[in-house]
C-alpha cells in the first residue's frame, strides 16, 4: 500500500504531535546510553510497564526516540573514558579516546553527535523512500516462504551474533522449542507446561526477555565491572571547540553519508546490529582512506565512521521487523513484543493492515533525529562531566526494577520467578558462549513459526515436501545452506593457512 | 596444571535444551499431528545439532585439546556474591505478598547495595527509599498495575484517599 502526499503529511504531523513522548525518550536515551552495560533493550525492558500502558503510537515514538538517542550517547563514555556505553560504540574508543588524550574531547563528542544524527536522518529518509517496495513483500510471501525466512533469520543471527555458529544454532533452536510451550492452536491441549496454568498461553515474552538480557547482564556486570573505573572528567568546555567539531563534520560529509548507508545495509540483516556495523564501517573507512596510518591516533574519520554506521543501523534494524516480522536485533525484538502486546502483529501484512504503524515508525525516527539536533550540541559541552554510576548501585537497581517489570505485563508473581530462572539461563549462556539474542529470537518466533508451519503443512496435506514447492522458498533454502556453509568453509581455509 | 581448555560449561545449555526437548516429546506423544508437528521438527533439528556439538567436544577431548572441566570464569568471591544477590531477589519475590511492593523493593535494594559494598548512608537510603516510592507513584498509583499491596500502599491509600485502602 502506497501513501499519498496528504497521508505522509498527516504522519509527520502526528509524529511531531507526539513530542511529549519523543523528548523524554531522547533525554532518557541520552542519559542511560552513557552508562556502560545499559543497552537500549535493557532500558526499554525497565520501562516496559510505562510503554505497555501508553497507546501504541506514543509507546512507539517513546521507544524509537530512546533507541536512537541511546545509540548516539553510547559514544560519550567511549570517547571520554575509553569504555563504550554500548557494543556499537566499541569502535569509537579507538580514535575517540585518542582525541580526548590529545585534548580534543569536545571536538570528538561533536563529531560523534553530528555523525550519529546525520547518519540516522539519512538512513531513515532512505528507508522511507524504499518502503513502498518493501511493503510489496506481503503479496509474495506466503506461509511456505515465511517458514524458510524464519529459519534463515535464525541462521543469520546464529552466524553473525554468536562467535560459534553451532552454539548460535543450538541457542536459536532451544528458543524455538521454548516458544512451542503452551496449548496448541487446534485442540488447545497443553504441551510442556510443567503443570503451570501460567504457561498455557505460551512462554510469556516479557519475563523471558527480562531474564535473558537484564538479569543475566546484571550478573555479568557484577563480575566484569566490580573493580570500577575512573569517573569521566571534564576536560574541555569551550564553544570554540564545538564549532571546530562542526567544521570537521562539514569537511567529512561524504564519510558520514557512505558509512551511514553501510550501517543501514548491515542493520537490515537480522542479528548483525550496531556492533558489527561500526567495526565494518571503521575497517572500510580505513581501507579507503588516503591516510590509513593516522587511524588509531585520534583521527576524526575514525570517530565519524563507526558513529554514523552505528546510527544508520537504527532504521535498518527495523526494516526486517516491519517488513517480514523478523526482528533485526534485540531492541527491535523488544519493540515487537510491545507491538504484539498492543495487538499489532508485525510482518508482511502490517503495511496493508496498519500502514500508520508500518510507515509511522520510520517517520517517528526521522522526527526524533530532527528533535535531537537542538538537544545534543549543548550536551557536547557538558557531557564530559557525566560520571559513571558505580556497580554497587546499578546492579541492585537493574535487578529490582526489571523483576518488578516482569510482573507488570500479566500481573503474575510467577513471571518474576520465570525472569529469575531465565536470568540464570541467560547468565550461563553468556558465560559459556551461547548468545542470548538467538535464544530470545527463537522464543519470540516460536509461535509464529508454528503458525506458518502448520498452515504450510495443511496446504501440502501433511507432506513436508511442500516446504520445497515454491521457487522463492527454494532460493531462500539455498541461501540458508550457503549462509551455514560459507563461514564453515572460510574457517577451515583460515585454519589450513594458519597450519601451513 | 591442566592446560586443556575447559569445555564442560558448553554442555549446560545443550543439556537443558535436550532435557526440555525430551520432556516436550513425552507431553505430546499422544496428541494429534497438528499439535506436535512443530515441536518434533524443531526438536529433531536441535537433537542433531547437539549431537554434532557432542562429537566436536569429544574429538577435542580425545586429541587432548580440551577437558570436560566446568567453569563459568568467575572467581569464587564474586560467585558467592552472585548467589547471595539471587537469594536476595528470591527473598524479595517471597516477601512481596507479605510486605507489599514498596517495602519489599526498598529492603531488596538496600540489601543488594549493602551486599555489594555500598556503605555511604545517604546513597543507601536515598536509592532504596526514592526508587520504591517512584515505582509506587508511577506503576501502582499512576498506571494502576495490580502489584501486591502491603502496609505502605494501604497507609498511603488511606492517607491520600486513593483506591486500595482496604
Amino acid at each position: 500500500m502506497e501513501l499519498d502526499f496528504a497521508a505522509w503529511a498527516d504522519l509527520f504531523a502526528r509524529s511531531f504531535s507526539l513530542w511529549w513522548a519523543i523528548l523524554p525518550g531522547i533525554a532518557l536515551g541520552l542519559a542511560v546510553g552513557v552508562l556502560p552495560g545499559f543497552s537500549p533493550q535493557n532500558t526499554l525492558i525497565i520501562l516496559l510497564p510505562v510503554t505497555l500502558a501508553m497507546d501504541t503510537e506514543a509507546a512507539l515514538a517513546f521507544m524509537i526516540s530512546l533507541y536512537c538517542a541511546n545509540h548516539l550517547s553510547g559514544g560519550i563514555p567511549a570517547i571520554l573514558v575509553n569504555i563504550p556505553g554500548s557494543g556499537g560504540a566499541a569502535a569509537t574508543c579507538i580514535d575517540g579516546y585518542q582525541m580526548t588524550k590529545k585534548g580534543q574531547a569536545q571536538q570528538a563528542l561533536v563529531l560523534s553527535f553530528v555523525a550519529s544524527v546525520a547518519g540516522g536522518l539519512i538512513t531513515s529518509v532512505a528507508v522511507l523512500a524504499l518502503l513502498p517496495f518493501l511493503s510489496q513483500l506481503g503479496l509474495v510471501l506466503r506461509s511456505v516462504e515465511m517458514v524458510v525466512i524464519i529459519l534463515f533469520g535464525l541462521t543469520l543471527i546464529a552466524v553473525l551474533a554468536a562467535k560459534d555458529m553451532l552454539k548460535g544454532l543450538i541457542g536459536g533452536m532451544f528458543g524455538l522449542m521454548l516458544g512451542a510451550v503452551g496449548t496448541d492452536a487446534v485442540y488447545s491441549t497443553p504441551r510442556a507446561t510443567f503443570g503451570f496454568l501460567e504457561l498455557y498461553d505460551g512462554m510469556p515474552l516479557v519475563p523471558v526477555l527480562i531474564g535473558l538480557f537484564a538479569v543475566s547482564e546484571a550478573l555479568v556486570m557484577l563480575e566484569e565491572r566490580f573493580s570500577g573505573k575512573p569517573a569521566a572528567q571534564s576536560r574541555a568546555a569551550q564553544w570554540a571547540d564545538t564549532l571546530d567539531g562542526l567544521r570537521m563534520c562539514v569537511v567529512h560529509w561524504w564519510q558520514i553519508t557512505w558509512t551511514a548507508f553501510l550501517g543501514l545495509l548491515v542493520g537490515v540483516i537480522p542479528g548483525a546490529g550496531a556492533y558489527i556495523a561500526s567495526f565494518v564501517a571503521y575497517q572500510q573507512s580505513r581501507l579507503f582512506s588516503k591516510t590509513p596510518e593516522l587511524y588509531g591516533t585520534g583521527h576524526p574519520p575514525g570517530v565519524i565512521a563507526p558513529e554514523s554506521a552505528n546510527n544508520g543501523v537504527t532504521s535498518g534494524t527495523l526494516v526486517p521487523t516491519m517488513a517480514i516480522g523478523i526482528p533485526g536485533g534485540s531492541t527491535a525484538a523488544v519493540m515487537m513484543i510491545v507491538l504484539q502486546y498492543q495487538g499489532i502483529t508485525v510482518g508482511p501484512r502490517l503495511f496493508q493492515d496498519s500502514p500508520n504503524i508500518a510507515y509511522g515508525v520510520f517517520v517517528m525516527m526521522t522526527v526524533a533525529y530532527l528533535l535531537m539536533i537542538p538537544m545534543i550540541l549543548p550536551l557536547a559541552r557538558y557531557a564530559s562531566r557525566v560520571v559513571t554510576v558505580p556497580v554497587h548501585i546499578i546492579v541492585p537497581l537493574i535487578l529490582g526494577l526489571t523483576v518488578v517489570g516482569a510482573f507488570a505485563d500479566r500481573e503474575y508473581v510467577f513471571d518474576m520467578v520465570l525472569a529469575l530462572v531465565f536470568g540464570i539461563i541467560g547468565y550461563v549462556a553468556v558465560k559459556s558462549g551461547y548468545h542470548v539474542t538467538s535464544i530470545l529470537i527463537g522464543v519470540l518466533l516460536g509461535p509464529i513459526f508454528e503458525r506458518y508451519l502448520l498452515r504450510a503443512l495443511r496446504i501440502g496435506q501433511g507432506d513436508v515436501m511442500v516446504l520445497f514447492s515454491s521457487p522463492i522458498a527454494n532460493v531462500l533454502w539455498a541461501m540458508l545452506v550457503v549462509s551455514i556453509a560459507l563461514p564453515l568453509w572460510r574457517e577451515r581455509r583460515l585454519a589450513r593457512r594458519a597450519a601451513a | 596444571m591442566d592446560r586443556r581448555a575447559p569445555e564442560g560449561q558448553a554442555l549446560i545449555i545443550p543439556a537443558l535444551a535436550v532435557g526440555f526437548t525430551l520432556y516436550y516429546f513425552w507431553t505430546v506423544q499422544e496428541l494429534a499431528w497438528e499439535a506436535k508437528a512443530n515441536g518434533i521438527v524443531i526438536g529433531a533439528i536441535l537433537l542433531v545439532l547437539v549431537t554434532i556439538l557432542l562429537a566436536r567436544i569429544a574429538w577435542r577431548v580425545a586429541k587432548g585439546q580440551a577437558s570436560l572441566r566446568v567453569t563459568l570464569g568467575g572467581d569464587p568471591a564474586t560467585d558467592r556474591l552472585r548467589i547471595w544477590l539471587l537469594a536476595i531477589v528470591g527473598a524479595f519475590i517471597l516477601a512481596l505478598p507479605l510486605l507489599g511492593t514498596t517495602i519489599a523493593l526498598a529492603l531488596m535494594l538496600f540489601a543488594g547495595m549493602w551486599l555489594l559494598g555500598a556503605r555511604h548512608w545517604p546513597t543507601l537510603l536515598g536509592v532504596s527509599l526514592v526508587t520504591p516510592v517512584l515505582v509506587w507513584a508511577t506503576l501502582i498509583v499512576g498506571i494502576g498495575t495490580r502489584f501486591p499491596l502491603g502496609p505502605f500502599e494501604h497507609a498511603m491509600a488511606a492517607l491520600l484517599g486513593l483506591p486500595g485502602a482496604d
